[in-house]
């Protein structure tokens, strides 16, 4: 086996390695489209393996006590598991090498499922090729693992809860009765998000502000939350247990002191279209969304009132105020503080109808939303619950319902809301109850009533004489008299319909809220193809995210009724609450080393880390703050003299895996540097979705792209790679603030390299992949092959010439300057 | 042979929703009994009828006009694959005979709607220059090019 003589020398330093190869079928998943026993057998003959072979289902409980036993017996000191995707089982294989008194640093996986036979149902040969060289690049990092000791840090006992609808209230009273301090963050005056905005709720139309009020109430007096409203999140930074976080409260201009008498606001001047009220209704510029507004206090809106930087016009309001509360020197204020847990309940927004034009919704007055239906018919709205149609202010004797509006559209948003449907049924009933002469009909694709009681409700409403009418409107065209003409086709008789209505409320679906995009920023949060955030596992954590100590709640997550919001709230806090009640974390191993002995001074790295990490002492050596480091491995790919060790991620480790990979045929070959969080993910997603691409890729992880250092690139080209393709977050999402950008800064560098000096630069390339995107990494690696096709066997010999000559050079020149030293 | 432009691919037709918005806004299913774009895709791709749909002479009704496809949720390109439908048609033979006559007048006389006396007058009386009989060489070439004249047999 040849081996470069830089890894030979470094093995020498470490104990001979005796490692154990556990290949795992995970029955037909893996089995059905690899090879597994002939992978074991390529296995067992490579240096150092004692024991290779393969097994059923690995993480059973017989396959552990199997490898447990073999690590007794044959004395193995490092685990190679070939299997699934280590974000899936890696804590399992730990614990189990843990249990048999092994260091769980001294585990590897190779990741045979998600990134091979997953993705090559129909390729046998090719899927038992590519697992062997993963499981003989595992092999080659197993040998250079070394055992690592973790750290605990203590957890801040304090919650921040982000979004004050119902799920933001329900997990921060589960976490505010558990005894720790919470903060709820709303950027509108009030807290009670959508369910205060709508009439009744489905399924069991209880009044929904009577069952939300008592708890908004409980928040505003709750001793262990402090309320912040008109608050917004600026800045999020640090990690679990101690995330240090900055807000901006907008100024009120009116003080606590306030007791909601409304004085002031008989006597402002100033109108404007009322925001709760979805516009329907006018409010003044000193105002309070709604009479259960929590904190009950009002405000005043800077851009409708007349006084203006600091000119002061207009006295109404402060002479009305009998407290004296009102302060136009009020001003924005930040606030920094640190949590130990994160709770995101960003909810959601509904979609513009507008942007289906047949539907005349702002064109024709009596064409409404379902939002817009909720304020009508709610006794506290604007027109005392009377559904009156806006161009003629009468009582409509004949509605029409038009579903999935935005919804399960390519155009728009490619979901279903989840809640229209019931939400139209509960509409439906509620008009029949005050009105029972309206002549109802709904126009929709399905009726999905799949929850509890939902089907009971739908058939209650049949039962009552709401017409349900398959095929949605192609268009709708208003009259003289304000009614509409539905026109479309009644799919189940055949027929075109063309029916006169007197008033249309187009069931309009939800999207993530436009408050959701500021967070996702500052948490480095992944979303699904619609947009909501996205949890660490659907199934099994379903309220995790990829970011530990931050989880959600709600339609943050993805659209979703109540009874659904409120119980993930429950479970978010009961998450947190984990993690608070233990008051300690494990911090991953994997944080920076400096080696004093090679270290110049020369600060790059401390300029490099995104969480200034490292600071130069005054012996001119770098020193890495532990506790501040992260492991992102930027500081170590940019220092010059290899002066940085990344524990678990070394580079002799990374360097072994590319000489295993280029062992065999490495000129017909993609290497993929994936980092952790983004595109390994993403990988792994599209293994998930069975999304089908070429064989010829492997891929390396990192913890992020910024770990990946020229030197690894270059390696590779000297080993003779076809195609590197360097891949992370996209930029903006990175999980080290801005690593990725110097993944990127080195990307373009040796695009240039290469060029100058002749060679095909596109051989290397770059890819931002979100977690979500497995369909990109697919397309990526499919197109990658066809540039692979074009690699002369005359270009892959220059380029090896050309890197092996400057990997030469750089030895030499590290050689001269030690000696210097 | 010609080349014809085709826009057909299965999986895209396949996520068709069954929402009726196509048929609803079809110009010509209002006044053509029975002329339904969303039942074509229903037949011919979902349920596999393709020889029921490509014998049928409803497919000839489709003006082109692009109303449904814009109109669908899932940018399905409907129109798209009634002028598949309508090529495959007709290299089978099946074009109605309003259709045929169309075309063939197009050849010989360069118009689809022949000039008359009646017409050439009106023109005088307006102002106009008198019509310019059409270049038909250049017009057969075209359409047999395109591989018309094999399908609808016109030589
Ligand atoms: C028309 C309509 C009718 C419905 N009818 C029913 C029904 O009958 N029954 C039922 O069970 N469900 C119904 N639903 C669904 C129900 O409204 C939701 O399940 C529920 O509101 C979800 O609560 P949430 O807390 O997740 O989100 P939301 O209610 O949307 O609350 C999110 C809150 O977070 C705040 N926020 C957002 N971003 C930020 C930020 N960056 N910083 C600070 N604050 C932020 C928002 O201002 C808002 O207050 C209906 C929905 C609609 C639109
Ligand atoms: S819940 Fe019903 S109306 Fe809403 S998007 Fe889904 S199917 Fe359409
Ligand atoms: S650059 Fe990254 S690995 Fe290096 S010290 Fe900073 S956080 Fe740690
Ligand atoms: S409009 Fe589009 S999705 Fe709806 S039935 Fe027609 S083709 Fe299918
Ligand atoms: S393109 Fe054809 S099917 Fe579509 S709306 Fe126009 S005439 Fe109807």
């Amino acid at each position: 086996m040849k081996k470069t003589e830089e890894n030979d020398n470094a093995a020498a330093v470490n104990e001979e390695p005796r490692i154990g190869v556990y290949v795992c079928h995970c029955g037909l998943n893996i089995g059905g489209s690899v090879d597994c026993e002939a992978v074991a057998l390529s296995a067992a003959k490579l240096d150092n393996v004692v024991i290779a072979d393969h097994q059923l289902y690995t993480c059973s409980e017989p396959g552990q006590e199997r490898i447990k036993q073999d690590i007794a017996e044959h004395g193995l000191n490092r685990i190679v598991v070939a299997a699934c995707s280590p974000r899936m089982h890696e804590p399992t294989f730990r614990s189990c090498v843990q249990d048999a008194g092994l260091n769980k640093y001294m585990l590897e996986m190779a990741n045979i499922r998600e990134h091979c036979s997953w993705v090559h149902l129909h390729d046998k040969a090719a899927g038992t090729e590519k697992s062997k060289d993963l499981v003989r690049m595992a092999v080659a990092r197993a040998r250079y693992l070394e055992p690592q000791e973790e750290i605990d840090v203590p957890v801040i006992k304090k919650a921040l809860v982000i979004g004050g609808g119902v799920a933001g209230i329900q997990a921060a009273l589960d976490l505010a009765d558990s005894g720790y301090e919470v903060v709820l963050v709303e950027k509108e005056p009030s807290i009670g998000g959508r369910m205060a905005q709508i009439d009744k709720t489905f399924p069991t139309m209880d009044c929904s502000i009577c069952i939300l009020a008592p708890k908004m109430a409980e928040v505003g007096r709750h001793p262990n939350i402090t309320l912040m409203s008109l608050t917004e999140v600026t800045n999020i930074g640090g990690y679990i247990g101690n995330f240090s976080v900055t807000l901006r409260h907008k100024a009120k201009y009116v003080n606590e002191d306030c007791s909601a008498c409304s004085d002031c606001m008989k006597a402002c001047p100033q109108h404007a279209p009322n925001e709760f009220d979805v516009g329907l209704a006018t409010r003044k510029a000193i105002y309070i969304p709604f009479a259960q507004a929590v904190p009950s206090q009002y405000v005043i809106d800077m851009d409708l009132c007349l006084n203006k930087n600091g000119v002061r016009v207009c006295e109404k309001c402060v002479e009305a105020c009998e407290r004296k509360c009102i302060n136009f020197e009020d001003h924005d204020r930040e606030e920094t503080f640190d949590v130990g847990t994160i709770i995101v309940c960003t909810g959601v927004d509904v979609f513009d109808a507008a942007q289906i034009p047949q539907y005349q919704y702002k064109k024709a007055p009596n064409v409404i939303t379902s939002l817009e239906f909720e304020r009508l018919i709610n006794a506290g709205g604007p027109t005392h619950g009377q559904l009156i149609r806006p161009s003629d202010h009468r009582i409509p004797k004949s509605v029409a319902f038009v579903q999935c509006v935005g919804s399960r559209s390519r155009k728009t948003n490619p979901y279903c809301s989840n809640v229209c449907c019931m939400n139209t049924i509960k509409d439906a009933l509620l008009i029949k109850e005050h009105w029972p002469e309206t002549e109802i009909k709904v126009f929709y694709i399905d009726i999905r009533a799949f929850g509890k009681g939902f089907e009971d409700l739908f058939q209650r409403s049949k039962m009552e004489g709401v017409q349900f009418i398959q095929g949605l409107p192609g268009e709708i065209v208003q009259r003289k008299n304000g009614n509409l003409r539905m026109i479309g086709e009644l799919m189940m008789l055949h027929e075109l319909y063309d029916i006169e209505v007197e008033m249309v409320i187009l069931s309009v679906g939800l999207k993530p809220s436009i408050g959701s995009d500021v967070v996702r920023k500052y948490l480095t949060l992944s979303r699904t193809s619609g947009g909501f955030f996205m949890v660490a596992h659907p199934k099994l954590r379903p309220v995790d995210t990829a970011t530990r100590g931050v989880f959600l709640a709600g339609c943050s997550e993805g659209p979703k009724d109540i009874k659904e919001a409120v119980t993930q709230a429950s479970a978010a806090a009961a998450r947190a609450n984990i993690i608070m009640h233990r008051g300690m974390v494990t911090v991953e191993a994997i944080t920076a080393r400096v080696d004093e002995s090679m270290c110049t001074g020369c600060g790059l790295c401390a300029k490099v880390c995104p969480y200034q990490a490292i600071q130069i002492n005054d012996r001119k050596k770098a020193v890495v703050i532990d506790a501040a480091c992260s492991g992102c491995g930027t500081c170590s790919a940019e220092c010059k003299f290899d002066a940085i060790t990344m524990r678990h991620f070394t580079d002799r480790q990374i360097l072994a895996q590319i000489d295993a990979f280029t062992e065999f045929e490495p000129e017909k070959k993609i290497l993929a540097f994936c980092c952790n969080w983004c595109s390994y993910a993403g990988a792994d997603f599209a293994g998930i979705s069975r999304m089908q691409y070429a064989p010829q890729v492997r891929i390396i992880r990192t913890m992020c792209s910024g770990r990946v250092a020229q030197n690894f690139i270059e390696h590779a080209f000297a080993r003779g790679v076809g195609v590197v393709l360097l891949s992370g977050c996209h930029i903006g999402d990175c999980h080290y603030i801005d690593a990725n950008t110097f993944a990127e800064k080195r990307y373009k560098r040796m695009r240039r390299l290469m060029k100058q000096n002749g060679l095909d630069n596109n051989r290397m390339q770059l890819v931002w992949v979100s977690a979500a995107e497995g369909q990109k990494f697919q397309e990526k690696i499919n197109s990658l092959v066809e540039k692979l096709k074009t690699v002369t066997p005359e270009e892959i010999k220059n380029s090896m010439r050309f890197f092996s000559e400057r990997e030469k050079q750089r030895k030499e020149k590290k050689q001269k300057t030690r000696a210097g030293k | 042979m010609g080349k014809a432009l085709d826009l057909y691919d299965e999986q895209e037709f396949n996520a068709c929703l069954q929402c009726a918005i196509c048929t609803g806004s079809c110009p010509t299913a209002r006044v053509i009994e029975g002329y339904n774009p969303r039942e074509i895709i229903l037949r011919y791709i979902m349920y596999g009828e393709q020889e029921e749909v490509l014998n049928s002479t409803m497919i000839w009704h489709c003006t082109t006009c692009h109303t449904c496809q814009e109109r669908c949720p899932h940018s399905i390109r409907i129109c798209g694959l009634l002028t598949h439908i309508m090529n495959l048609a007709a290299k089978r033979g099946n074009v109605p005979e309003t259709l045929k006559s169309g075309i063939k007048l197009m050849i010989e006389t360069g118009w689809s709607i022949q000039a008359t006396q009646r017409s050439d007058r009106i023109r005088e009386e307006l102002g106009l220059n008198r019509l310019e009989k059409p270049n038909t060489d250049e017009i057969r070439r075209i359409f047999s090019e395109a591989g018309l004249d094999t399908i609808l047999e016109l030589e």
